[in-house]
């Protein structure tokens, strides 16, 4: 199989930063809603609703970060289509944007990582370029590959669902950081990362799960990898210590495109009580969430569980990350005086 | 630290402890060029950990994603074989969240051999309280903040809210003057971590 590098120049470094400095970012055709009030909690400790992208997890295999230029920059659309597509930046930005609220997560997040963030995007509606190649029958695999030979194996028919998949060229205000896929990244909502969210996006294949394992396939990753529910405490810290009284014990939950219906806290292995939601803002980002802990003196473990948009909750039994994601409830000592 | 022959630690099974001096699992947009580490020795990045029983073998095992995502402290110590008693009473006690999760701790970890050299009264004490005796005793062994090698000569309070003392300098230190440590400055996602060769007990 050809490599599929459309024939852009790698830049010098220097290059790179006064190209994105130039990239405007067309007004979206379709923009995000602002979360409405209530979908927004603002709590000492708790993660904000958007992650900053200086804070953004940063998981690849790229030993340099590649510099690719928006001004030489080609996807080709190949493969199992009935129409090859090529197209550059500008014709990109010239497509209908969309804007929407997405939570990442990379399926290497351990019960109580930090592998998960929420930005807002702007970015071309993947599934409106597909149509345009036209999809053959049997091409079940979309594989996406950056800029230094990385490959992702993503199912064609979860981005032709109706959901946000897309080719994002934003993050939270901005193009793209170099580190986050510069000057374009692929999202598909509900996605672990590794077969969605291709950074420094160089070409698009359909081609079929049968003849082609994308990197981490080959390393014995799952190939299909849908999130997992999960839910972490992000306040009271790991071995804290509070006064006794009331504790605000505040967290996220997740469950892209499922939504998250329910949040529980529980203290010592006793009952399990309902947090407290933030409002939904869109099933394809997290839930912050409160419980509010009358804490009594001594050591105590904190547990959360969450559960999803379809009744489904988190088992309790602990997977690892390997070899399509991490479950169980994330627990944390405190000691309360 | 010069390794005594007659406490011969296995060389060679530290996987799992090596620096995985990755530019993957960080934040931020500034582009730092560190390698993911998965068939690296330990970079100079926070300094090399000390101790002739460190090795620089990577963690293996099939599809590991070594060298993209750095392994917290309690899932580090769970790849490598010398720590295996501490990983036990780690789980038993519940805490592998929570030391997992931590932001930026130092953690003095125990040997096998260390485990095995406490009392059987005490470890079956300890393991029959996991909650209470078992959790005190094994935050007494982690320090808030990732000290380096010169950092750590000095008195520190632990998380478990007493304090312990380190004696020694350059690669030879000594934790409240009964413990040696045998492997230092080793480099976990969210911990710095000193092997040590001696259960450290928290006064009262």
């Amino acid at each position: 199989m050809v490599a599929g590098t459309s024939g852009r120049v790698l830049a010098r470094r220097s290059d790179v930063t006064a190209s994105r400095a130039a990239v405007d970012i067309p007004a979206p055709a379709s923009a995000a809603r602002p979360p409405a009030e209530g979908a927004v909690l603002d709590l000492p400790g708790l993660s904000s609703f958007y992650t900053p992208n200086r804070d953004f997890y940063r998981v690849d295999t790229a030993l340099v970060v590649p510099r690719v230029a928006a001004e030489t920059w080609r996807l080709r659309v190949h493969g199992r289509v009935r129409r090859e597509l090529e197209l550059d930046f500008g014709q990109l930005l010239a497509r209908p944007l969309v804007e929407r609220d997405i939570t990442l997560s990379c399926v290497s997040n351990e019960v109580g990582g930090r592998y998960v963030g929420t930005a807002r995007w702007v970015g071309a509606p993947l599934a409106e370029l597909l149509r345009e190649a036209g999809v053959e029958p049997g091409a079940d695999q979309l594989v996406s590959r950056s800029a230094d030979g990385f490959t992702v194996g993503t199912p064609t028919a979860v981005v032709l669902d109706g959901r946000d998949a897309m080719l994002a060229v934003a993050m939270n205000g901005e193009p793209l950081p170099l580190t986050h896929g510069f000057p374009v990244r692929m999202l598909v909502p509900g996605l672990y990362g590794y077969v969605s969210a291709t950074k420094w996006l160089d070409d698009l294949e359909l081609t079929s799960f049968g003849d082609f394992d994308p990197y981490w396939v080959r390393r014995g990753w799952a190939r299909q990898a849908p999130v997992k529910t999960m839910s972490r405490i992000d306040t009271p810290r790991p071995l804290a210590r509070r006064p006794a009284g009331r504790v605000a014990v505040a967290g996220v939950a997740w469950a892209q495109h499922r939504g998250i219906r329910r949040v529980e806290v529980r203290a010592d292995g006793g009952p399990w009580r309902p947090a407290r939601l933030a409002a939904e803002h869109s099933p394809d980002t997290w839930r912050q969430w409160v419980w509010p802990w009358e804490a009594t003196p001594g050591r105590h473990t904190l547990e959360v569980r969450a559960t999803d948009g379809t009744g489904a909750t988190q088992p309790e039994d602990r997977a690892p990350p390997f070899p399509d994601g991490a479950t169980g409830w994330h627990s944390v000592v405190v000691s309360v005086t | 630290m010069r390794l005594r022959s007659s406490r011969r630690l296995v060389v060679g099974t530290l996987a799992g402890l090596a620096l995985l001096a990755a530019g993957c699992g960080s934040n931020g947009s500034d582009p730092a060029p560190a390698a993911p580490a998965a068939t690296q020795p330990p970079a100079a990045a926070a300094g090399m950990d000390f101790g002739p029983a460190c090795s620089a073998v990577p963690a293996n095992g099939a599809g590991s994603f070594m060298g993209m995502a750095q392994d917290p402290v309690a899932t580090a110590a769970s790849n490598n074989p010398v720590l295996s008693s501490l990983v036990g009473a780690v789980k038993e006690a519940g805490l592998v969240d929570t030391l997992n999760s931590a932001d930026g701790i130092t953690v003095f970890a125990p040997t096998n051999d260390a485990f095995s050299a406490l009392p059987r009264s005490t470890l079956d004490a300890a393991m029959a309280d996991p909650k209470g005796l078992l959790t005190t005793v094994l935050t007494y062994h982690v320090v808030e903040g990732k000290l380096s090698p010169e950092m750590l000569a000095g008195t520190h309070k632990t998380l478990q809210g007493g304090t312990l003392k380190v004696t020694g300098s350059g690669e030879d230190f000594k934790v409240n003057g009964q413990s040696s440590v045998v492997c230092g400055n080793v480099q976990t996602a969210n911990a710095t971590v000193y092997i040590v060769d001696n259960v450290l007990v928290p006064k009262s």
